[in-house]
């Protein structure tokens, strides 16, 4: 176990954030590192995680994707890295304001101040690719990196060029990494310390979350049935939550009067529930129309079967009462009858004698019996 | 070990051929074709069959209808004279009276139709995929107003480049850039979803768009082709092409196979309930894996299932 252990451990990690603007090929320049293939490349939905290998180092790189939707959550990311590489199109000069912004607002953040840096001014194979210099002159770079002290590495690339691995990015992570090897201690005691932090944040942030919630629903202890009244929907959809102060009085509850339904007349549903029953009698004013059919069946009917099994809460009331009738009974009830109309205009009831008599005899009128079945007759 | 099987199949194999065939008076074709139904397991049967064929005329054949469909030469008006082609050669080299296996006559070049038109299907998808998008265009660009007018017809696109764009989920303000890596495929893909399946379409893009939940709809559409494009290149993509496919497999096929992937996507996405963006390179490997378990159930066929469209 201890010789195992010994053997596998001390892969020290790396961890390196690759970001860019969408399009700028951050993705082909991974893959060209890592050797795959670079022909079906597609633009990237969140992130991809590439695994290399330097020296006695695991590196780990975080390609993620550069939309505009996404950028938000790239600082979830800075946390872990030791180092950035930042990925330009240098032939889409429309858009280097765009980059600048983005690494502007990604170098000021605190957790990526002082890690090293690497710019890739790609696409160089493109006839109206900008050089390093005015790349470095557009992006405002030397300002930027020397006023947030990440020291900083320029190189020039062509990433889907056909002779890969590219030169320039190759250099360029060589720099990086070794960068980032000479300063392994100070930068990973950061890092680690970093994730620490932001563990105990999110922590404490989840226990406050947690404890809101627990706040909230003692205070709005309520039967799961209520039902919310619009106004109240109404306040919580547009913004101001101020539910609790509304539930306390409870004026807005909607309930259901039952004098309305003892002179059932106006409500509006009685013309659907005209057998139903009134007993309610207790005192305390229902929460909630689910609760109140929920007394009126504990009242009226105190020997339900399987109410807790009747799962659908929406179910007419007064077909709680009434037992179903199963089909094959519905069926009986149904052949009985019919065959009770044929055969009793045949079969004189006063005296089932014998059945040739009544086989014989057609139109001898005979008084019908309701649901008396033949078979059972022919027994008599 | 797997070459010590291989060379134990390769002699003991036509032993046993030899013996049904003796035994049964039928050939391996016909023992295929009368014993399964007609799907993917007797298509793959056949298939399998033809090509590990020993007889020289049966190697021809293949070769023949290779090079056929490599170079997308089997189309509907030389369909007739290809089918009959291979099945007369396979009646010939198998010495098969077509006035007394007329059913075989049938089922063998129906199976034919399936197992080159897939393959045929596969170059025609790869010269779609190669081909990448191109701004000057015109056939290009109009599918790409097509899909804008398909997926927000109340909404009028201001002008060709715009942020619109990103209402849709593309990246940038140009939808062109996104198009890398599957080409036109992953365009005409969306224009199919969005033409042919309206209410899914919509359905989806909606989803698209939650506040919690949503997702880029276009790039995730690309990203779902190129799994399509996997799964059709791989083979696995075969049970549900020689299931669904009534006639000579083609283009629209693929589509459908493709909105069926994406609308499975998105429901299996809103499922997972992910807790951002960041997890689509999981869910998506998760969802791929899934398909391919069912892929290799023989029997599967997929639908869009459109019950939930209401939601």
């Amino acid at each position: 176990m201890s010789k195992n252990s010994n053997r596998v451990i001390y892969r020290r990690k790396i961890v390196l954030l690759l970001v860019g603007l969408d399009n700028a090929g951050k993705s082909v320049a991974v893959k060209g590192l890592a050797g795959e293939p670079l022909d079906t490349v597609m633009p990237t939905v969140g992130l991809s995680v590439t695994y290399l290998k330097y020296g006695s180092y695991s590196v780990k790189v975080f390609d993620l994707g550069g939309g505009p939707d996404i950028r938000g959550i790239w600082q979830r990311y800075f946390v872990d890295v030791h180092g950035v590489i930042f990925v330009v199109d240098s032939s889409d000069y429309h858009r280097l304001d765009e980059a600048r912004d983005v690494l502007n607002d990604m170098l000021s953040h605190e957790k990526i101040r002082g890690k090293p840096i690497l710019l890739l001014a790609n696409k160089q194979d493109r006839q109206e690719a900008l050089d390093e210099l005015d790349i470095v002159e557009k992006l405002e770079l030397e300002p930027l990196v020397n006023s947030r002290r990440c020291p900083t590495l320029v190189e020039t690339c062509a990433a889907t060029d056909k002779s890969r691995p590219d030169p320039g990015i190759q250099k360029g992570y060589h720099w990086l990494i070794n960068f980032i090897i000479r300063n392994y201690p100070v930068l990973n005691t950061r890092v680690e310390q970093d994730v620490r932090q932001q563990r105990l944040e999110e922590q404490a942030e989840r226990l406050e979350k947690i404890e809101k919630l627990r706040k909230f629903n003692e205070g709005a202890r309520v039967d799961d049935d209520l039902i919310e009244s619009y106004s109240d929907y109404d306040r919580k959809l547009n913004g101001s939550v101020v539910r609790d102060d509304s539930l306390d009085e409870s004026k807005d509850i909607f309930y259901i009067r039952t004098d309305y339904i003892n002179r059932g007349g106006s409500f509006s549903s009685s013309k659907s529930n005209d057998s139903f029953p009134c007993t309610y009698h207790t005192e305390e004013r229902p929460k909630s129309a689910v609760q109140w059919v929920k007394n009126q069946l504990a009242n009226s009917q105190s020997t339900l079967p399987f109410v807790g099994l009747l799962a659908n809460k929406t179910t007419p009331v007064h077909l709680y009462g009434v037992h179903p009738q199963s089909a094959s009974e519905r069926r009986r009830q149904f052949v009985g009858s019919v065959r009770t109309q044929s055969a009793g205009a045949r079969v004189p009831t006063v005296d089932g004698r014998s059945e040739l008599f009544h086989l014989n005899n057609f139109h001898v009128p005979g008084t019908k019996e309701n649901g008396t079945r033949w078979a059972e007759r022919r027994k008599v | 070990m797997y070459s010590i099987w291989m060379y134990i199949s390769y002699y003991i194999r036509p032993l046993i051929k030899w013996f049904l065939r003796k035994t049964t008076g039928l050939c391996e074709l016909q023992r295929i074709c009368y014993g399964e139904k007609h799907g993917s397991v007797r298509i793959k049967g056949v298939e399998n069959s033809l090509n590990l064929s020993r007889c020289p005329q049966i190697k021809l054949l293949v070769n023949h209808l290779n090079d056929v469909c490599d170079n997308q030469r089997f189309t509907a008006s030389n369909e007739r004279e290809i089918l009959e082609g291979a099945t007369r050669t396979v009646l010939w080299v198998k010495q098969i009276n077509p006035q007394v296996h007329l059913q075989f006559v049938k089922s063998f070049s129906r199976c034919v139709e399936q197992i080159w038109g897939y393959r045929q299907l596969m170059t025609e998808v790869e010269t779609l995929r190669t081909t990448s998008y191109d701004a000057d265009n015109l056939d290009h660009e109009r599918k790409l107003y097509e899909l804008w007018n398909n997926l927000k017809p109340d909404e009028v696109l201001t002008s060709r480049v715009s942020k619109q764009w990103q209402d849709i989920g593309f990246q940038g303000d140009d939808p062109k850039t996104d198009f890398r890596g599957m080409g036109l495929l992953g365009l005409e893909n969306l224009l199919f979803f969005a033409e042919e399946f309206k209410g899914p379409a919509s359905h989806v893009l909606s989803h698209s768009l939650h506040p919690h939940y949503g997702y880029a709809f276009a790039i995730v559409g690309i990203n779902i082709t190129s799994m399509a494009w996997c799964l059709l290149r791989d083979g696995n993509a075969k049970t549900y092409f020689y299931n669904t496919c009534k006639s000579l497999p083609n283009i629209h096929h693929f589509h459908q196979f493709y909105c069926y992937l994406f609308y499975e996507f998105d429901r299996f996405w809103i499922e997972c309930k992910p807790k951002n963006i960041m997890e689509f390179s999981d869910i998506r490997t998760k969802f791929e894996e899934n398909i391919r378990a069912s892929l290799l159930d023989p029997h599967g066929v997929f639908r869009i299932n459109v019950s939930v469209d209401t939601v």
